[in-house]
């Protein structure tokens, strides 16, 4: 394991007056996507709480989400799901020290990537509600 | 206590390539492949009743829940805590972690076939 200096809030704090540069920009958006997700998971256990209460009781809360507002959340979701995947990936080879050169260059590739698959992905999660 | 915080740091990365593929195939079933958009009680009962799709989701629960417990812990460890905050932050979220699996194993074991 590569040894790592610590970093901690503060530190991050101070960094940012000074200039939000693309590393920061990715932690701290891999820290707020993170945290959704960790609600979102709530959330959804929460809804599939309703299985245990039989069909009726589950068919009738997903009646009641299959509208617009919430295709248009599932989309923010999977936005969501794939930025925190992939930068995850590139955190993990920067972990093992497999891409501190092309560290820049490697961001800003798989924002590209999640932009151009939220798109083709959020279209066909909200076409069912557009019909 | 050190080696525990070695195999807790490799297993979060290990669980999040995991869960990269659980999480695209999950939304592939439900979002991509679903040719009504609906989510009905009778497609779940369908797919639990196949038992690899069951172990699949067990599986899924449990990682998805440790990912999430210890990425939490990651995030609250930032702000420079005390030892025994540190401890009593693990423990709860430990404590949480194992709520939260029964809770999605109830719901998930009470699917039944229509």
């Amino acid at each position: 394991m590569k040894e790592v200096v610590r970093k901690d809030v503060l530190y991050k704090v101070v960094k940012f007056r000074y200039g939000l540069n693309t590393g920061l920009f990715a932690w701290i958006l891999h820290r707020l996507t993170g945290l959704a997700l960790v609600l979102y998971l709530l959330l959804h256990l929460t809804v599939l709480s309703s299985l245990a209460k039989g069909p009726q009781s589950f068919d009738n809360l997903m009646a009641k989400m299959n509208i617009l507002i919430f295709k248009i959340l599932e989309v923010g979701l999977f936005g969501v799901f794939l930025y925190h995947g992939l930068n995850g990936i590139r955190v993990i080879m920067s972990d093992f020290g497999m891409e501190s050169k092309y560290q820049k260059a490697l961001f800003w590739a798989l924002f590209a990537v999640v932009i151009i698959l939220v798109a083709i992905g959020g279209y066909s999660i909200i076409k069912h509600a557009l019909h | 206590m050190r080696k525990v915080n070695s195999l807790i740091w490799y297993l979060q990365r290990f669980t999040g390539i995991l869960l990269l593929i659980g999480l695209g195939i999950h939304f592939w079933v439900l979002h991509f492949a679903n040719k009504t958009g609906e989510y009905v009680y009778k497609d779940v009962a369908e797919r639990l009743s196949n038992p690899l799709w069951k172990v699949f989701y067990i599986v899924f629960l449990a990682v998805v829940i440790y990912h999430a417990m210890v990425g939490l812990r990651m995030v609250i460890f930032d702000f420079r805590l005390p030892g025994f905050l540190r401890r009593i932050v693990s423990i709860g979220l430990l404590i949480a972690g194992v709520l939260l699996f029964i809770w999605g194993m109830n719901s998930l074991l009470a699917v039944r076939p229509l």
